[in-house]
């Protein structure tokens, strides 16, 4: 039989499109033009008026798809496969819709696909789309229903009907319970994340310097820091093996803090990088709930990072004395061979007078007198790096001085290590918190001293500045050499569009905040904040039961202002009327069903002789103003109310 | 289904007067079949949603519900309020379409979509903004002669979504009359109380005295035009014919051959729709009633005869064949 596409073919085929736009970019290409293809051609047919495939093509064209879904998947069914898999069903719908059923299949067929794209992309430009697209398809579902309505009054039903839903679904997205982990596995997409390196070999952060992307953002709950404070300690490098550095196999956990002063609490906001380190200030001044806090004072998620992690925290920034005791072997180790020349250099550093500290300080002022160079761009350094590096190159950035200081100062006896992380961060003046980005990596060292503790020094902090080359970023300085290492004067547009970014980045760090990085912590300090708690599944009901009745307030509002909107506003020539005759009533005399406003003030004049006239006033203006219609004489309604008010049978 | 139930635990004694409007508490309220599934939908971006801790899932999945949620407060304000004004059936023949003219008003609100019907027949939708008064014609079928109540009739609306359906069920106290379904077949009448003579079977066709001659007006019967005067080239012109004044036939029961009493009475409707076209004087005698001849035209005097053809019940006595 032949049939022709639905009636509703176009809204329908709108809804689908609008769920799928935001897949294109993850759909494979052939997936994309396969929709469109067949959603063109079903429009096509359409505005044509033709009639519709016979169905064995139909189910050719079902066969076709799913052999090619199943071979693009190569046996890995991942979420990416399904998106498509769903892509594919919602293009062969439009030919079989066959009735009112089908097309609100299609329509919540749509919405789903614009749920699931939310498990791809949560930045705060999705969720505008996602939220237009909810628009759009509740417009095009009202449509479908009463095709009679028409487009735009339908588009509007939808806007009054979403922002009158949008304070429920605010109640219930704020006091539904969380759960840490997830129901069942969940398997994340696989996607080259940029980061720190897990060894640090120098001029191996090379891939990082022109790497603008985001490493996390900071808010503090007080003044932010200045930036030459902020050394967001990553992870601590024990072991060297002559040409670089590698992390402790076997960390052990901290098992006490670091003492010190001038705490500030922070919340970081950390992107994905398929690792399990985390940033947290020097030094930590708290043990954390749900990471492990290293003996070395970094910080570790249980699991590696997948998805942006948010986690609050606090740290001392003044910790000089710190830790006495805590050091181990490890510190001081190096291969017997290699790098003779700076061995013989640590040695010569090394006096009957001298100290930790002076040698720091002899080392320090080697890198600021001598021709050490801050490069971005540095030679390759050969078999002995740091003999290469110190002595012959005199050139490279964080790495390179971090690396060779803590070589000299081990050499020489001092208790060394090297710690990685980012260093500074640009406040966002639009949202108050600040942005880490890769290109802020950053590596220095840390020296244990008798009676202090580990020591921050950050060597590439020594290099004088003159020698720091111009025109490169500030990696391995931070903010700190912000005024020395200055990307210029970009001009207006390039300062508007800068702008216009940090906006948009403060528009999506407080989305972020407080929507997408909503979690069980953060709904129990947010409830907390309205005197609930949350220990007990009793606490649970009682905030469900709050919750109900919050919603049911909230649909009693509603229903009032529609009651209200049902009530007829009473014309004042009545209401003033209705008054005269209750006066009249007090004085017992009534006016009977079938009594006209005449013939009750001729029945009432004779009744009372001596208010006839006001009476007859009365009547005479309220017959009046009652047949007055639109046009009545204002001055005359006030004449009549004053009469009224006036009147004392 | 569910909705039957529940009408039968909430079905009244009393019947609706109009004007009726339609109450809150008149109201009930269920999930389409649609609406369940979208329950469905949202469960399973529900159970998503937690999987992932995905916050943003969440948040659209607790939009939709609440969209749902509030849709349902429009689907139930789409009808509460309405106005019934009047409603009126004008009598049908049996077998054709009873229409129930309703006039509805929509009081302070929009209404769209309402959906009205008798149990087990053919719906009709209407919308009608805010302070409008509309008629609609809600069809019944019908299959028997007689007086009727009319059943239930239910409003619904699945405004706006189509996820939730409201609707109110009521019994109006109205009645309508079906006449007996016309049966075609030869004029039969016995003579009237003037004639005595024009007893017996005979053609009727619609010729009484030549009465006058008029200009042609369209609809007029072929048989009729005045082929004379059209041959003469003078145009179309339609010969008028009087029914004789005083002349005036008796339909009666015993005069018809059927034996079945609906077939006579079928036959009887049939000729008293033919005596009214023809202008003729005629009257009705059927066991147990007898009305006698009106005024031709008269539009009561028809209804009056159609009347006892629907409510005939068999007569006194012998009636009943």
């Amino acid at each position: 039989m032949k049939t022709r596409p639905d009636r509703h073919i176009r809204p329908l085929v709108a809804a689908l499109l609008m769920g799928m736009a935001p897949h294109i970019m993850d759909l494979p290409l052939w997936i994309n033009l396969w929709c469109l293809g067949i959603w063109s051609g079903i429009l096509l047919i359409d505005v044509k008026k033709w009639f519709l495939p016979p169905r064995w093509l139909w189910l050719i064209l079902v066969v076709i798809a799913f052999t090619a879904i199943i071979a693009s998947a190569r046996g890995r069914f991942d979420s990416d496969s399904g998106i498509g898999l769903l892509c594919l069903m919602a293009s062969l719908k439009p030919f079989e819709i066959k009735g009112h059923r089908d097309r609100m299949i299609t329509l919540f067929l749509a919405y789903f696909m614009v749920i699931a794209s939310l498990f791809f992309s949560s930045s705060l430009g999705m969720t505008v789309y996602l939220f237009v697209a909810v628009l759009v398809i509740t417009g095009l579902l009202i449509r479908v229903n009463h095709p009679d309505m028409g487009l735009s009054p339908g588009l509007r039903l939808s806007i009054i009907i979403v922002a009158q839903a949008i304070p429920l679904a605010l109640i219930l997205f704020t006091v539904f319970p969380r759960i840490q982990g997830s129901l069942w596995g969940v398997q994340q997409k696989k996607t080259v994340l940029t980061g720190l390196s897990s060894t640090l070999y120098p001029g191996s952060m090379t891939n990082l310097v022109a790497n603008k992307a985001v490493a996390f953002r900071v808010s503090f709950d007080s003044k932010i820091p200045g930036s030459s404070e902020l050394y967001w300690r990553g992870m601590v490098f024990q072991m060297f093996d002559g040409k670089g550095w590698r992390l402790d196999p076997d960390p052990a956990l901290a098992s006490q803090l670091p003492p010190g002063e001038s705490p500030v609490r922070y919340e970081v906001i950390l992107e994905p990088h398929n690792e399990r380190w985390m940033f947290v200030l020097d030094l930590p001044a708290t043990f954390p709930v749900g990471y492990d806090l290293m003996a070395d004072y970094t910080l570790m998620a249980k699991e590696k990072i997948i998805a942006k992690k948010r986690y609050g925290f606090v740290s001392n920034m003044v910790h000089t004395a710190g830790d006495p005791e805590h050091w181990d072997n490890r510190s001081v180790l190096l291969p017997l061979k290699g790098n003779p020349l700076a061995q013989a250099l640590a040695r010569s550093l090394q006096g009957e007078k001298a100290t930790p500290q002076t040698i720091v300080d002899g080392v320090l002022s080697m890198i600021h007198n001598q021709e050490f160079y801050y490069s971005l761009d540095p030679p390759l350094l050969g078999k002995d790096p740091v003999d290469d590096f110190l002595f012959n190159t005199r050139s490279g950035y964080c790495e390179h001085y971090a690396s060779a200081f803590v070589f000299l100062m081990r050499a020489a006896g001092v208790p060394a290590r090297i710690v990685s992380g980012y260093l500074g961060g640009e406040v966002n003046p639009y949202g108050n918190y600040v942005i880490v980005r890769q290109s802020q990596a950053h590596a220095w060292a840390e020296v244990w001293m008798e009676n202090r503790g580990w020591i921050r020094v950050d060597p590439t902090a020594a290099i004088a500045r003159e020698r720091v080359e111009t025109g490169t970023l500030q990696l391995g300085l931070g903010n700190m050499d912000q005024n020395l290492v200055d990307e210029g004067d970009g001009g207006f547009f390039k300062g508007l569009g800068k702008n216009v970014q940090l906006g948009w980045d403060a528009l999506n760090f407080l989305w972020y905040s407080k929507v997408v990085g909503y979690t069980a912590q953060s709904q129990k300090r947010f409830l907390e904040r309205f005197g609930l708690s949350l220990s007990t599944l009793g606490d649970w009901i009682k905030i469900m039961g709050l919750a109900t009745l919050l919603m049911g307030c909230l649909t009693a509002l509603f229903y009032l202002g529609l009651s209200l909107k049902h009530r007829h506003k009473i014309d004042p020539v009545v209401k003033n009327y209705l008054i005269f005759l209750k006066k009249m009533g007090k004085i017992g005399i009534q006016r009977l069903p079938h009594e006209g406003p005449q013939d009750f003030a001729e029945t009432a004049s004779c009744k009372r002789k001596d208010l006839r006239p006001d009476i007859s006033g009365i009547t005479r203006l309220y017959i009046l103003l009652r047949y007055a219609g639109k046009n009545m004489d204002k001055n005359l309604l006030r004449d009549f109310k004053d009469l009224v008010k006036r009147f004392r049978p | 289904m569910i909705k039957d139930l529940v009408d039968n635990l909430t079905k009244k004694n009393t019947s609706d007067t109009f004007p009726f409007q339609i109450a809150r508490k008149r109201l009930y309220m269920l999930p389409t079949p649609q609406g369940i599934l979208f329950m469905v939908v949202l469960f399973v971006m529900l159970v998503g949603s937690i999987n992932y801790n995905n916050n943003l899932g969440f948040l659209f999945t607790f939009l939709l519900s609440s969209m749902a949620f509030v849709s349902l407060l429009h689907t139930h304000n789409n009808m509460s309020g309405l106005i019934l004004k009047t409603g009126i059936i004008s009598p049908v023949f049996a077998g054709d379409q009873a229409l129930l003219l309703l006039t509805l008003k929509s009081g302070v609100l929009d209404r769209t979509g309402i959906c009205l019907g008798f149990k087990g027949e053919e719906t009709v939708t209407v919308s009608l903004g805010q302070g409008k008064e509309r008629q609609v014609a809600v069809p019944m079928a019908t299959w028997r002669r007689g007086h009727f109540q009319i059943k239930a009739l239910t409003l619904s609306s699945t405004y706006p979504f189509g996820l939730f359906k409201t609707w109110s069920t009521l019994y109006p106290d109205i009645g309508y009359l079906v006449y007996p379904k016309p049966l075609a077949g030869p004029f039969e009448f016995s003579s009237g109380i003037h004639e005595s003579d024009a007893e017996g079977r005979i053609e009727i066709k619609g010729v009484d005295d030549f009465k006058e001659i008029r200009a042609y007006r369209p609809g007029d019967a072929l048989s009729r035009l005045s082929w004379k005067i059209f041959s003469k080239g003078r145009g179309l012109y339609t010969k008028e014919f009087s029914a004789q004044a005083g002349v005036s036939l008796m339909l009666t029961w015993d005069q018809i051959p059927q034996k079945d009493p609906e077939k006579k009475l079928s036959r009887l409707c049939h000729m008293i729709q033919q005596a009214h076209r023809m202008n003729l004087r005629y009257g009705l005698t059927i066991p147990g009633k007898e009305i006698p001849p009106g005024e031709p035209k008269d539009p009561r005097h028809l209804f009056f005869c159609l009347k006892a053809l629907a409510l005939f019940d068999g007569g006194d006595q012998g009636g009943r064949i």
